[in-house]
């Protein structure tokens, strides 16, 4: 598998930060918040990606992502 | 995270051949590279950063920086300059994230080959650059090499910016910029934010944070409008409740045509057992209706040969009897009479039938023969007087006229043997018609005997009933049509309805696929904004705390550097009570850098001295490092430049003790202090000491036993305090805690 390498260092705490607001914020959207820090780790990890090498197609990637989350997930009613 | 591992040049300015190995014990990262004014540290610097970024980060106009040795000598052949970075990481954020985190180590390898040109303008170089090729390649786990398919140029951006080339590679008159320059350089304050901001964001994430928002909320927005443009029809309900009306109709359509079409099987169930009845009792329906045709045809020919036959038998009765009593009584007056009477009816004097017919001929006026008859022609006044004559004796004639056929037919018979033959006529005759009778009565009898085979009541019952149902079945067949007509119309209007609606339904099925996937793409902007703004406020907060805290250690016990450079009337250390990052007032999203005094007022970098301004680039770039767990290495020139022994102490210390892979090219007086040669032989995992050839004493230098004869630069191993042959400067062996190193000396 090619190592994919990235500046972006601060990694653990962006994690940490994205966890803890998934937390409080995603089952209100019928979400896992597991799912949801995925998702988002994803994306910005391509978005990281994306600042130095066009990455092809990440708008519809990142679409197809939120895509596969909102079909795995289920709404939890009106908001 | 990023460490090098090994660093090699070839043919770069004052360097044939250089080969460095940092260390990357993490328990002693601290590389130490000594070498005097003029040994190459700066060519050091430019080739690690030629290998990173290329030509643009060649100092001046690149174009005229000589990348080649100077005792070069111009050939056809031209010659070649390479520089490989081999460094090590462990993957992307996402990888490390998912616990798929793998050292791999990589070679950055950039190459270019210079030839001679030309002479032209004095102002022009007599080279040029050319084929310049960079790659970059990962090692395998099998220890074999393959190109990276990221590119190396965008493999470097990636892991170091080119806007933090000072920020990893660090000039410290450049790592000053952070802090409005040096005192070589003043910068613009937009300048200075832009490049602590750029750093800032970059390392924390921050920049990327905002992009990914961006996106998200754009994709958001994006699902939105689909979303709308899904649900953008209103008669969607209308629609679905005439479909419902249709298929309703079509329903009980379908239903009646159903049920017509289970009578129409029990009509013709029925027929076709009503005619299995019928066929079965009279074979079949026309043999039926021929057999009573036959038998009323038998019954007519019965009677007409009956009354044929009785009528013979009357003639051949009377004929018998009137001819036998004649014929025996008066034979001879007959035959007398005849013999008188037939010449004169033959000559016509009996006028017996002409008369009448002679009349009409008068009163037509015209005879057969064409002549007239009329009373003025003498032949018509004749045959006048003729029929007048005859007329008289009409009664007459006509008695004698039967009295002859009588005596004519008695004549016929008088000898007996006609009469036989009559007899015999009529006897052949009855015969024939008696004959005749019998097949008649025959054929009515079979007739007779096959009728009262068939119930005729049975066949009537079954004929009404066939009439009754083939009734049934023709009402069942036009009921049929219509309903076949009306159920394909409305097949039609509901086959359209369904496409409409189905349409319909997959954009409405769109919309709130569209909506829930906007939903998701909200939360997660949600989401990024709050880690955004928790790592924007707490995490830059711990940053600023924390470059005040290695600021404060780098500036501890500090007395006297108001005294070790020129720039007197400037802020020194002492005076600086804080240091830190902010963001700017009215922009949350920029940051610079700060120093109060004990008033808490703030200074600007101008007012404070050189080694006070490196000392606090160096504390925002250790900071910023640390609070974002960068670890990378710090190649750092002439860091320490300028700056007093406790400052010095203290800096070295610091940076040793923080950066993940400290690189510093020092000077030996940067080393003079037996603290700071202690405090490198505690932290150094790996020692170098660069050699300007020039310096060597037949030169006019220092190197002592050096014979080659290219100017170059020469790197040994020798640590902070030793020497050797390479590198033996006049003097040193004369000098306490030196070390002349005997053994495992690298030479270049």
């Amino acid at each position: 598998m090619e190592i994919e390498i990235s500046r972006l260092t601060n990694i653990d705490r962006i994690a940490q930060e994205i966890e803890r607001n998934a937390k409080a914020i995603a089952p209100e959207y019928g979400i896992a918040p597991s799912e949801a820090v995925l998702l988002l780790m994803k994306i910005v990890d391509m978005e990281d990606q994306n600042s130095v090498t066009p990455v092809h197609g990440i708008n519809m990637r990142i679409k197809g992502m939120i895509q596969d989350a909102a079909r795995n997930s289920q709404p939890s009613g009106d908001r | 995270m990023l460490l090098i591992k090994r660093i090699t040049i070839e043919n770069f300015v004052c360097f044939n051949r250089l080969e460095i190995e940092p260390t990357t014990n993490p328990d002693m990262p601290l590389t130490v590279i000594r070498a005097e004014n003029g040994s190459g540290k700066t060519t050091l610097l430019r080739a690690i950063r030629w290998g990173m970024y290329g030509e643009r980060a060649l100092p001046g106009n690149a174009r005229n920086f000589s990348l080649h040795p100077a005792d070069w000598q111009p050939d056809a052949q031209g010659i070649r300059t390479m520089v490989s970075i081999l460094f090590e990481t462990d993957g992307s954020s996402w990888q490390h994230l998912e616990g798929q985190s793998k050292r791999a180590a990589f070679e950055l390898r950039r190459t270019v080959r210079t030839e001679k040109t030309a002479p032209g303008r004095s102002d022009r170089p007599d080279f040029r650059r050319i084929d310049e090729t960079a790659y970059l390649q990962q090692q395998r786990a099998d220890g074999s090499w393959k190109t990276h398919d990221g590119g190396a140029d965008a493999v470097v951006e990636e892991l170091l910016p080119w806007e933090l080339r000072d920020f990893f590679v660090m000039d410290a008159d450049e790592a000053a910029d952070y802090v409005g320059g040096s005192e070589n350089k003043t910068m613009d304050r937009h300048q200075v934010i832009d490049k602590t901001t750029y750093a800032v964001s970059a390392l924390l994430g921050l920049d990327t944070f905002r992009k990914a928002e961006d996106r998200l909320k754009k994709i958001s927005n994006e699902f939105g409008r689909n979303a709308s443009r899904a649900t953008g029809d209103r008669k969607l309900a209308e629609r679905q409740a005439e479909l419902d009306r249709s298929r309703e109709e079509l329903d009980r359509i379908t239903a009646r045509v159903q049920s017509n079409v289970e009578t129409k099987t029990d009509v013709q169930d029925k027929l076709d057992r009503a005619r299995g009845r019928l066929e079965k009792a009279v074979g079949n329906i026309h043999a039926h209706d021929q057999l009573k045709q036959r038998m009323a045809d038998n019954r007519e020919s019965l009677q007409k040969t009956q009354q044929r036959r009785r009528r013979a038998l009357d003639e051949l009765g009377a004929g018998i009897f009137d001819i036998s009593l004649f014929g025996a009584l008066a034979s001879g007056e007959i035959q007398s009479v005849r013999e008188r009477l037939q010449p004169l009816y033959d000559d016509g004097s009996i006028p017996v039938r002409h008369v009448e017919f002679v009349k009409s001929l008068l009163e037509r006026g015209e005879c057969v023969c064409g002549q007239p008859l009329d009373a003025r022609s003498k032949f018509g006044r004749r045959v006048q007087e003729s029929v007048s004559q005859s007329s008289s004796q009409k009664e007459k004639a006509n008695w004698l006229s039967d009295v002859l056929d009588a005596a004519n037919t008695l004549h016929s018979y008088r000898d007996g043997m006609a009469w036989r033959h009559a007899c015999a006529e009529h006897e052949t005759e009855l015969g024939d018609l008696d004959n005749d009778l019998r097949e008649l009565e025959a054929v009515k009898r079979e007739i007779d005997f096959k009728l009262k085979q068939v119930d005729d009541q049975e066949v009537q019952v079954s004929r009404d009933e066939i009439a009754m149902l083939e009734k049934q079945l023709e009402g069942i067949q036009r009921n049929l049509g219509a309903d076949d007509i009306e159920a394909g119309s409305l097949r039609k209007k509901v086959n359209k309805l369904e496409g409409t609606i189905r349409d319909q339904q997959v954009r409405a099925r769109e919309a709130n696929e569209h909506r829930r996937n906007k939903s998701i793409a909200d939360l997660l902007v949600r989401i990024l904004q709050g880690a955004y703004a928790s790592i924007r406020g707490d995490q830059v907060a711990e940053l600023d705390l924390q470059m005040n805290r290695l600021f404060r250690q780098m500036a501890s016990n500090v007395t006297d550097d108001a005294t070790a450079e020129n720039d007197q009337g400037k802020a020194t250390l002492a005076m600086i009570a804080k240091v830190g990052l902010r963001p700017l007032d009215g922009d949350d999203d920029k940051y610079e850098i700060f120093a109060l005094n004990s008033r808490e007022r703030s200074m600007p970098p101008t007012e404070i001295n050189g080694a006070s301004r490196r000392i606090l680039a160096l504390s925002f770039v250790l900071a910023l490092c640390k609070a974002s767990r960068t670890r990378a290495p710090l190649v750092a020139d002439s860091l320490l430049n300028f700056m007093s022994g406790s400052v010095r102490t203290n800096t070295l210390r610091v940076t040793a003790e923080t950066a993940s892979q400290p690189i510093l090219l020092l000077t030996g007086s940067d080393l003079e202090s037996e603290r700071d040669a202690e405090l490198v032989a505690r932290h150094a995992g790996a020692s170098y000491t660069l050699t300007g050839q020039w310096q060597h004493e037949s030169e006019g230098g220092d190197v002592l036993r050096m014979t080659q004869a290219g100017k170059v630069s020469l790197l040994c191993h020798c640590g902070p305090r030793a020497y050797c042959d390479v590198c033996e400067r006049q003097g040193q062996s004369e000098k306490t805690g030196w070390t002349r190193r005997r053994d495992g000396v690298h030479r270049q």
